[in-house]
């Protein structure tokens, strides 16, 4: 079957302060319960544990809130996408807005995620020169892969990066970085690199996903 | 703003969304907008506490007035305590993030005794003076309630007032009796004589509690004479109609008990003497089948659950239980969300029932003979008989099941070395029954698990008089049934608990022992409900540095000396428990509320099953 027949529908959300310690599993059970609550004629996967045939974009990492969170979800017959986002909005606990449904059809896949804006913004018990970091061609981190810790060069993942002083003490950094299955890193490793590099404590850190990208193959 | 600075610390604990609220149907309220703040305090984790039913109604009711926000707040976990104590941040509740020493009340729920040193730390954590006697003019008030309440005597120190019994009606008139004080203006003092003078409100400074050269207690005397002699817990006599929640809180993180909760009915028909809720519940109130299935709709539509429960005492002595599960069972088919039964009695309906509810698959029974020997059942006044047993072990493992858990207990009074021996015999009995079934008709892999915990005597029960096994006596009479135990198709689980004679020391204890809970805080002692946090010695110390012994406490007593709980009313009287204490010794049961009325005292409250028609 063509991913056309399939009644699939891409909903975008955000996900702000107070949900952004809730782990991935979790989510999607909150997100499960949901639909449940806003009667939605959500389809279940056959077998002796049905399960809702949902599909989330690039899980947030804990800690993180978002502003461009994307979920897929199949239903067995089609919606009015207003009437959609503003039920399952509804629904939802009220960390989590849905700012838009919408039919699935030409869609790019999640799996062709390829890297994703962070704002972060934090605190250094000492002033930092902002934009050294930034220029830094190689810096070498630990890095957790599946075959145990391995040393990476982060700036391997990083796409561009931005530091600027907004306040005494106070930083901001725009950055984009590799993420999805491909390549992927966690935004906090970056800013717990950062002030390593530095020799400083970061503390109120605030990381906030802007914008999920995808890769140049995936939009023919 | 303590947000950020609990962010900060956030990243280095485990499960941190325990921490931080903003769960579905959770209430947030405008603080200015309030005129009175409720901490609701669960003394053990968020997993544990959320699952707790009674915190879900209080929370729900008290939060529909508009006047009151109600919070939550559970004991942070060690590593989150330690970060919390690093950063000096005190302790919290979920919804505001707001500490809770600037709110009008700090209640909490006493499910449990091993919990005490728990609200302890979290006095400690929330910078709140421990003792009620330090507590000033601008400190919260420290309440306390729940089933342990009626003889939480060890707490009688940090407690400000206790209320008793079912807290719908009276949490509220204690609300609207601090609005009237807040307006008149006065003292502390003058807010506790207040509200002494409502029903079911216990204000533990207002006794004197005199002591013999033994140790016993030899009077307790109320210190004013506005003071009622005796206070009498509440109860809601018509349960059909009492609130109950049409939201529940749905966590994010995976609890307990994650799933809707219907309360059948209040109370227990049965009388098992060893049993505390079976004696402080009573009577028995149960709620019509509509009201129910109406409950259990709302909280379908407002939770989203994928499961719903049945929480009362001895759900099979339901009188509606069939209309009833008829139907739920209706409506958790067109919900498709399945439905949980709780363990239910030996009968044939309850086997039938079970059956139409796991069509699919056939997980494990459980049964709660409780005690071993025939004799011992009837001292217990269990009313099981091994053919009751037997009969439905056979009804179980022809319809399919394999797997059977059998609950016990061992150091009952009267109860020798022969009677522990028995639980052997019976669980033999069980593998007999199952491979004398029809090798075409029974499911392979049988599992027999033979569960054993140690008793411990509670106030308010036909055993308050009793004396607790020692660690040693219940050492012996476990190596026995070890020993008898011989038969590897049967899987014998003993819970090693010393932990059980210090449950005993607090459930029996009188307000000395408030002088040992301190120290025991002192020490570090919390969480002494996780067995990998329980710590023996420290308690052992604990009693040394205090000059008191545990032996005091778990000895037995006789029937005319003063109790430390005797100033506490639950509506059954002394008599009573006196007369089910010597039936017990001479092993003659007492037939259940519906066969026939005791006359155990609790009618006075006018409601219930003491009013039903008789066969
Ligand atoms: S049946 Fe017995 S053990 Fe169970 S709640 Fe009732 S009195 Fe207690
Ligand atoms: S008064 Fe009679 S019916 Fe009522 S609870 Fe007591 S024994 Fe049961």
């Amino acid at each position: 079957m063509s991913q056309d027949a399939k009644i699939i529908y891409r909903i975008t959300y955000t996900k702000d302060e107070g949900v952004k310690y809730i782990s991935h599993l979790d989510f999607l059970r909150c997100v499960n319960r949901a639909f449940k609550r806003a009667k939605m004629p959500v389809k279940y996967s056959q077998g002796f544990n049905p399960h809702i045939l949902q599909n989330i974009a690039l899980p947030c990492p804990v800690g993180v809130s978002s502003e461009c969170e994307m979920l897929d979800i199949e239903m067995t017959r089609t919606l009015d996408c207003d009437a959609l986002c503003r039920d399952l909005g509804a629904a939802m606990p009220r960390g989590i807005k849905i700012l838009k449904a919408e039919r699935r059809t030409n869609h790019p896949d999640f799996f062709d995620i390829s890297s994703a804006r962070y704002a972060i913004d934090f605190r250094s018990d000492a002033p930092i020169e902002a934009d050294a970091f930034d220029k830094e061609e190689c810096y070498i981190i630990e890095k957790k892969s599946k075959r145990g810790m391995k040393e990476v060069n982060i700036k391997d993942f990083v796409q561009s990066m931005h530091t600027t002083q907004s306040g005494d003490c106070i930083y901001h950094i725009d950055a984009v970085i590799n993420a999805g299955s491909q390549s992927n890193l966690k935004p906090d490793l970056l800013v717990s690199a950062m002030a390593k590099y530095y020799g400083a404590n970061f503390c109120d850190i605030k990381i906030v996903r802007k914008e999920i990208f995808y890769s140049e193959a995936s939009k023919n | 703003m303590l947000r950020q600075q609990i962010e900060n610390i956030l990243p280095f604990v485990e499960k941190p969304a325990r921490y931080t609220g903003g769960e579905l149907n959770s209430v947030v309220k405008n603080a200015d907008d309030v005129d009175i703040r409720f901490a609701f305090c669960f003394a053990d984790v968020y997993e544990v506490g959320m699952s707790h039913l009674g915190m879900k109604i209080l929370y729900s009711l008290m939060n529909e007035r508009p006047d009151i926000w109600c919070e939550r707040v559970f004991a942070p976990w060690i590593d989150m305590e330690d970060e919390m104590r690093k950063a000096d941040i005190p302790l919290y509740a979920l919804e505001s993030m707001d500490a809770i020493k600037d709110f009008d009340f700090i209640g909490f729920t006493l499910q449990y005794e091993m919990c005490y040193t728990n609200i302890i730390n979290m006095l400690d954590l929330a910078k709140v003076p421990l003792l009620s006697a330090e507590r000033g003019e601008s400190d919260p008030f420290v309440c306390m309630g729940g089933p342990c309440a009626y003889s939480a005597e060890a707490l009688a120190d940090f407690a400000d007032f206790y209320i008793l019994g079912e807290g719908e009606e009276v949490n509220l008139e204690v609300m609207d009796a601090y609005k009237d004080w807040k307006k008149e203006g006065g003292s502390r003092f003058d807010f506790l004589k207040k509200i002494s003078a409502i029903e079911g409100v216990y204000v533990p400074s207002f006794y004197d509690i005199s002591y013999n050269a033994d140790g016993t207690v030899m009077a307790i005397k109320p210190k004013y004479d506005f003071v009622p002699a005796k206070v009498r817990k509440r109860i809601i006599k018509n349960l059909d109609s009492v609130y109950y929640p049409d939201k529940f809180v749905v966590p994010f993180i995976e609890i307990v008990h994650d799933r809707i909760m219907l309360e059948v009915f209040r109370g227990c028909l049965r009388g098992c003497r060893f049993c505390q809720a079976g004696m402080i519940y009573r009577p028995v109130r149960e709620k019509t089948p509509a009201t129910l299935l109406d409950a259990a709709q709302k909280l379908i539509d407002s939770t989203g659950y994928e499961e719903i429960s049945l929480s009362s005492l001895s759900t099979s002595d339901y009188s509606c239980l069939k209309e009833f599960t008829d139907g739920l069972l209706d409506m958790t088919e067109k919900e498709s969300i399945s439905l949980s039964l709780p363990s239910l009695r030996l009968d044939s309906f309850s086997m039938e029932l079970m059956e139409k509810v796991q069509k699919v698959r056939k997980s494990s029974l459980t049964f709660a003979p409780e005690a071993g020997s025939q004799r011992m059942r009837d001292v217990i006044n269990k009313n099981i008989t091994e053919e009751d047993l037997l009969t439905a072990a056979k009804t179980a493992f022809e319809g399919g099941y394999s797997s059977i858990k059998l609950y016990f207990m061992m150091g009952l009074p009267f109860e020798t070395v022969e009677d522990v021996c028995e639980i052997a015999e019976l669980s033999k009995k069980v593998v007999r029954q199952y491979l004398t079934t029809p090798k075409e008709k029974r499911a392979p892999g049988l599992r027999i698990t033979t569960s054993v915990a140690s008793f411990v005597p509670k106030a308010f029960t036909p055993f308050q008089w009793a004396k607790q096994d020692d660690r040693e006596t219940l050492r012996e009479k476990q190596y026995a049934l070890k020993e008898a135990m011989n038969d590897k198709r049967v899987k014998y689980n003993y819970h090693e608990a010393p932990v059980s004679v210090l449950e005993g020391v607090f459930a029996r204890g009188d307000r000395r022992l408030s002088k040992v809970l301190m120290r025991a805080h002192e020490l570090g002692v919390r969480f002494d409900g996780w067995s990998d946090q329980f710590s023996q010695e420290k308690w052992d110390q604990a009693f040394a540095d205090c000059g008191m012994d545990i032996f005091f406490y778990t000895r037995a007593r006789s029937f005319d000396e003063v109790l430390p709980w005797d100033m506490i009313d639950v509506g059954v009287t002394k008599e009573f428990l006196i007369s089910e204490a010597r039936k017990a010794e001479q092993a003659i049961t007492t037939p259940h509320c519906r066969e026939k009325c005791s006359n155990c005292g609790a009618s006075c409250f006018g409601g219930g099953v003491c009013f039903e028609p008789r066969r």
